[in-house]
């Protein structure tokens, strides 16, 4: 999926230390697009031409030789008595130079880290959100290979042992924290052609993308000083590529689903600035078994059922959807858990746990995900 | 009839031309002098805040390392452990430019990716080429002041050629920012550089200065608790609390000096409004004979001042503006020189000066002219007419003036005595001192010529007589010019008093202690030998002519009540060199030297409220250790306080072996020119050092004691200014009106020569009473300045030097400007065509 635009938003941070907003085309408010095209270029940079064949655990670790990279947890939680929580725990990696930087002092890096951070508390009715910035210097933050390690400073996910699942996820802060432990019950699957996700018209506007749609989680959560034993499902998104992004588009909708039949789907749905549909969007569908299949721009209906509009903001997200694969005799229903998931960080836009209701093949189907808006 | 008294107003100042011009430069002046000192006195008060507000940000407190550098791994440890959520990581140093090495510039060392939070410096920083992204990865790349950038042509991607750590290095302009630095000769910059370029131009791999935190109370609380050892956690305003107690102190004085600016300027306005009005009594009584009403003619005059008041403030405010850019350079540079380190920008000024300007001038002037016009109008109109009748009201004024004196002396006394020992309190109590003078003036003078008439009559005849006698009964038109010249003069004297007063001071207090001959300096801070290695200062010992070494180390402590300057000594052959304020200086020097406790400077003992007797505590890098202060030392370099201390005890106690100074003593038959080179061969190859000789320190510490001072001087410069023109003003309308009795001395046998000479003699006369009752007031202002003002102030104290030069100055001062005021209408009396004035009634 396309959350380029999230690791661009660290280079607008590098650029401007002002909160911006997920407009990627505003060229008056993202300097820091023609940053990143103009002022420090592409060059030098690897690029994705090809479908690739992806090697674990080696590819779960950093590609530095590539522009952006990110590791994207969102899972949804229950705790006792039923109680709901969702989070989203994401780092991004963003190399500010091709080469290595060269100096004496450590602090001296060739790449910048941010991650996100958000816990959903559906009865609370609570939504924290929170993030972390650092450069790959002293330690602070970076990616270790075996034990596998990716973290920001006081955040981090790590694998219990040398082995990449399972998996450890600790981030928070005083209001909120969590500490989970993600086990893999389904292989990754490759998003796109073969592990190639096209992101718009031209060669090498591609990212490598996989998905591991269903990993078994449980742990804690704490909100406040209530710390509750929780479990759930994942979902890992890993990409990584050195995309341009064409000038047309507005923003995205991303869509990732845990169905209670063992399905699972992801789309992404690129928008125009007239509001259409770009050709390079698509997903993903995961049967019972783990095989998958992709779907293409035309195979997903998208209807938009109702808006909020953020108090803090005063922008107008489409948080409830009707979305149908005609191909799969699917028709699903999706409403947020709560309305207030807009994440207003250095980087602001609306990521939150749903709750999806419907039909396959005329019989009732339910389930969980998350829904990513961004560009509105 | 309107129509009729405007043409009466227009006719006067067509008549006196002269009139009018003098009453718009004297309003003029006033709204000027006092918009240009407040433009000024704002400028810097805002510059402050603007360049605190730029190193500081919403840092709320800072972490720091009681020994001096922080290791980075102590940022990483708070980071990776989550104790803190806002920090972020800084390095503040000195950079110099390698072609002007005088000129000193901040290197402030941060981390892009933290100052959203912080600092928000981006925002200065104009144009998208500077991208903070290529500062973190291309070495040497430096965000520069804008002004400096212009000044020295650069763009983006050129070269400057910088001395970090005594260290030449070579940087890349990256970008630059906005706003930044007036004076280009000044010390004010801020250089801005990704923390690994700051850590790689000051070889500090490994360290940082600092780490700036948001915290809130709790988070403040916590970290107290979870702090790692060695370090101390200040709140951002501690850091820098002796800057801001100066700061303020400065500020004060510059209020201060604004103040006696409005004072001047309305005392200014008022002698030239209310004498245009006083000179046309008759008039007005004429008019009110004729039947004009009162309430016509209050409205006409205050039609008159209106037009007079407008035109003038606005020449007032063009003027203060210009002057007010002046003064603000002078200010900035000052500051500057005073607080090292520091940098000091210019802010575009307050619009809120213009306006009370505008309303000082425009109040004043309506005022100053309504008050005589009211009692003229108020008057039967052939008492009006009379000037005999107003010279007799003038007389019983001075005795009222004197009177109120009495009451303002009272007040004055009490507040200074009384009052709490507080900075306000004292310009408070200083300004009831200049009233009480200003008060006492017309009496005084009066006193004074009854004294002086024999002597007078004696040399200059009968109209030496006449003169002396002509001075008292012109005081309805002089007594105001006078108070002011004399308020002017005095502030003149006091203040030259106190300059004289601070730098005999200053001058023995280097004597005192400049005892080495040469001087070596390190521009090294951290804890390391640095260029003084023991195999160069051996060598240094062994040349022939050198009687003896004595060593120092100085370095900024980092303690919960703010920052302080730790001096550790080991004296030469000619002993300490240090000048006892309180104490006794042998015993507090053999304890000293047997390790028993402290010196602190005056500044210090002033702002901590300590003295001899009391426990300072003092963090070393083994936590906090308390030593006994032996006593008090005068210190005229470190204003923000310093502490002395045996260089034993501070390696005992801080295990830092490194130096920053050494002294060098010649032996008493030695050629100092010889020494000179073979310690800068010695010093070899080594670049991190200065080689300076006592003279060339002690004539820079002067040449930095005058620089500071060219402000006030420059205030002076406009008090006597304004008081020239005031004067003036007084004297040739004075002169302009008493045509008729020079026209009838004349036709009585009077030569032109003895005419002039009358004139002279009696404005010659009116200066000397202002100089002389101007001395004792003076005095009496220069004692309050250096005992009060001063002490509250710096914490200096200074010995009271009584000096004839400034009073003699000032004396001189006063007669020249009466004698030059007088000089027109003095000539202009002896040619006059006696028919025509004799006629004209």
């Amino acid at each position: 999926m396309t959350r380029a635009w999230i690791t661009i938003a660290l280079v607008i941070i590098c650029a401007c230390t002002e909160q911006v907003e997920l407009v990627p085309n505003d060229a008056a408010r993202l300097p820091a697009t023609r940053f990143l095209s103009e002022a420090t270029g592409n060059n030098g940079y690897a690029r994705v031409f090809y479908p690739k064949k992806f090697q674990f655990p080696r590819d779960h670790g950093s590609h530095p030789e590539y522009r952006t990279e990110w590791w994207y947890f969102t899972g949804n939680l229950e705790g006792a008595r039923a109680r709901h929580y969702g989070f989203e725990l994401a780092f991004f990696r963003y190399a500010l130079k091709a080469d290595e930087a060269e100096g004496t002092s450590a602090w001296r890096a060739s790449q910048a880290w941010m991650a996100h951070f958000a816990l959903t508390d559906t009865q609370g009715n609570k939504f924290f959100a929170d993030e972390r910035l650092s450069r790959e210097a002293i330690g602070l933050a970076g990616n270790q290979r075996v034990p596998f390690r990716v973290w920001v400073e006081d955040w981090s996910a790590t694998s219990v042992d040398a082995e990449f699942f399972p998996i450890r996820l600790k981030a928070g802060n005083e209001n909120a924290k969590l500490d989970l432990t993600l086990m893999s019950s389904k292989p990754p699957i490759a998003n796109g052609d073969r592990g190639m996700d096209r992101k718009g018209p031209g060669t090498g506007n591609a990212s490598y993308y996989y998905s591991m749609t269903r990993l078994q989680t449980a742990g804690f959560v704490q909100v406040g000083s209530n710390k509750e034993m929780v479990n759930g499902f994942t979902w890992m998104d890993r990409e990584w590529g050195t995309n341009t992004l064409s000038d047309d588009l507005e923003g995205w909708d991303w869509f990732s689903v845990q169905l209670s039949d063992n399905t699972e789907l992801m789309y992404y749905r690129l928008r125009h600035r007239d509001g259409s549909a770009s050709p390079y969007s698509g997903g993903s569908i995961v049967d019972a078994t783990g095989n998958h299949r992709s779907l293409s721009a035309d195979a997903v209906l998208l209807t938009a059922l109702d808006h909020w509009k953020s108090p803090n903001s005063a922008r107008t997200y489409p948080v409830a959807w009707k979305l149908e694969v005609p191909d799969e005799d699917l028709v699903l229903e999706i409403e947020p858990y709560l309305l207030q998931q807009e994440l207003n960080l250095t980087v602001r836009y609306w990521e939150g746990a749903i709750r999806v209701i419907g039909e396959r093949q005329l019989q009732p189907i339910d389930g969980s995900g998350y829904l990513e808006l961004a560009g509105y | 009839m309107n129509n009729l008294l405007s043409t009466a107003a227009q006719r006067f100042y067509f008549r006196h031309p002269w009139q009018l011009i003098l009453a718009i430069m004297g309003i003029a002046l006033g709204v000027a002098v006092y918009v240009g000192v407040s433009l000024a006195n704002d400028s810097a008060r805002r510059a402050f805040e603007w360049s605190s507000q730029l190193v500081l940000g919403r840092t709320t407190h800072q972490l720091v390392n009681a020994g001096g550098m922080l290791p980075e791994s102590i940022y990483y440890d708070l980071r990776t452990r989550g104790i803190i959520p806002n920090a972020a990581p800084v390095i503040d140093e000195e950079l110099r430019l390698a072609s002007q090495p005088r000129r000193r510039f901040t290197l402030l060392g941060v981390d892009p990716l933290k100052e959203t939070l912080f600092r928000g410096t981006t925002r200065s920083i104009p144009g998208e080429s500077a991208s903070p992204a290529a500062l973190m990865v291309e070495p040497a790349s430096v965000i520069v002041p804008e002004s400096l950038a212009n000044e020295l042509r650069l763009e983006n991607g050129s070269t400057l050629n910088v001395i970090a750590k005594g260290k030449m290095a070579r940087v890349i302009v990256a970008g630059t920012l906005k706003g930044m630095g007036l004076d280009p000769n000044g010390s004010s910059g801020l250089i801005l550089a990704d923390i690994s370029t700051s850590q790689e131009l000051l070889n500090l791999e490994g360290f940082i200065s600092r780490i700036d935190l948001v915290l809130t109370p709790t988070e403040a609380e916590n970290l107290q608790l979870l702090k790692p050892a060695g370090t101390t956690l200040l709140t951002a305003t501690s850091g820098n609390a002796a800057f801001n107690e100066l700061s303020r102190a400065f500020r004060i004085n510059l209020t201060a000096l604004s103040l006696l600016a409005l004072m001047v300027g309305v005392f200014l306005i008022y002698a030239t409004m209310s004498f245009s009005i006083v000179q046309r009594r008759p008039t007005i009584g004429v008019l009110r004979a004729l039947g004009v009403q009162r309430r016509e003619l209050l409205l006409n005059v205050f039609r008159e001042a209106t037009v007079l008041g407008l035109i003038a403030t606005l020449a007032g405010l063009a003027l203060g503006h210009q002057l007010g850019q002046r003064l603000v350079e002078l200010v900035l540079r000052t500051l500057g020189d005073l607080y090292f380190g520091s940098y000091v920008t210019a802010i575009s000024p307050a619009i809120g000066i213009y306006w009370k300007g505008a309303l000082l001038g425009l109040g004043a002037t309506l005022l100053a002219a309504l008050a005589p016009a009211m009692t003229a109008a108020n008057t039967i109109p052939t008492v009006a007419m009379s000037r005999a009748a107003l010279e007799r009201g003038a007389k019983e004024k001075g005795l009222l003036a004197a009177l109120v004196a009495l009451p303002a002396a009272t007040i004055a006394s009490m507040v200074l005595l009384l009052g709490p020992e507080n900075l306000i309190v004292a310009f408070v109590g200083l300004f009831f001192v200049l009233v009480t003078g200003a008060l006492l003036t017309p009496l005084a003078t009066v006193g004074l010529m009854k004294f002086a008439e024999p002597f007078v009559e004696k040399f200059f005849g009968i109209s030496g007589s006449l003169a002396v006698r002509g001075v008292t009964s012109s005081l309805s038109r002089t007594g105001v010019a006078i108070a002011a010249l004399t308020v002017a003069i005095a502030t003149v004297i006091g203040i030259g008093i106190m300059i004289a007063s601070f730098r005999a001071s200053l001058v023995n207090w280097l004597d005192d202690t400049l005892i080495a001959d040469l001087y070596l300096q390190s521009d090294v801070q951290v804890e390391e030998r640095g260029p003084f290695t023991e195999a160069r200062l051996l060598a240094i010992q062994d040349l022939p002519s050198v009687e003896g070494l004595s060593l120092s180390r100085l370095r900024r402590l980092q303690t919960p009540d703010g920052e302080l300057n730790l001096r550790a000594m080991s004296p030469g052959p000619n002993g300490w060199g240090l000048s006892f304020v309180t104490g006794n200086a042998e015993e507090a020097i053999s304890m000293l030297e047997s390790q028993q406790g402290v010196l602190v400077s005056e500044p210090f003992a002033f702002r901590r409220a300590v003295t001899k007797g009391d426990l300072l505590n003092l963090p070393t890098p083994n936590g906090i250790q308390t030593f006994s202060i032996l006593g008090v030392i005068r210190d005229y370099y470190t204003d923000g306080g310093s502490v002395t201390i045996s260089l034993d005890t501070y390696r005992r106690y801080w295990e830092d072996s490194g130096l920053t100074g050494v002294g060098i003593y010649f032996a008493a038959s030695a050629l100092n020119r010889n020494i000179q080179p073979a310690v800068e061969s010695i010093m070899g190859s080594e670049t991190r050092f200065r080689l300076l000789s006592n003279g060339t320190i002690k004539t820079r510490s002067l040449t930095i004691f005058d620089r500071t001072f060219q402000i006030t001087e420059v205030l002076r410069i406009l008090a006597s200014l304004v008081a020239f023109l005031g004067i003036l003003n007084a004297l040739t309308s004075l002169q302009l009106e008493r045509t008729r009795e020079i026209a009838t001395l004349r036709a009585l046998g009077a030569s032109p020569r003895q005419v002039s000479m009358l004139g002279f003699v009696q404005t010659g006369l009116l200066g000397l009473a202002a100089g002389l009752i101007a001395i004792p007031l003076g005095t009496v202002l220069a004692a309050l300045l250096v005992f009060v003002i001063n002490e509250r102030s710096f914490g200096w104290s200074m010995d009271f030097v009584t000096q004839a030069k400034p009073m003699l100055l000032g004396l001189a001062l006063a007669v020249v400007t009466a004698l030059l005021a007088g000089l027109y209408p003095a000539v202009r009396a002896g040619r006059l065509n006696i028919i025509t004035h004799l006629r004209e009634e």
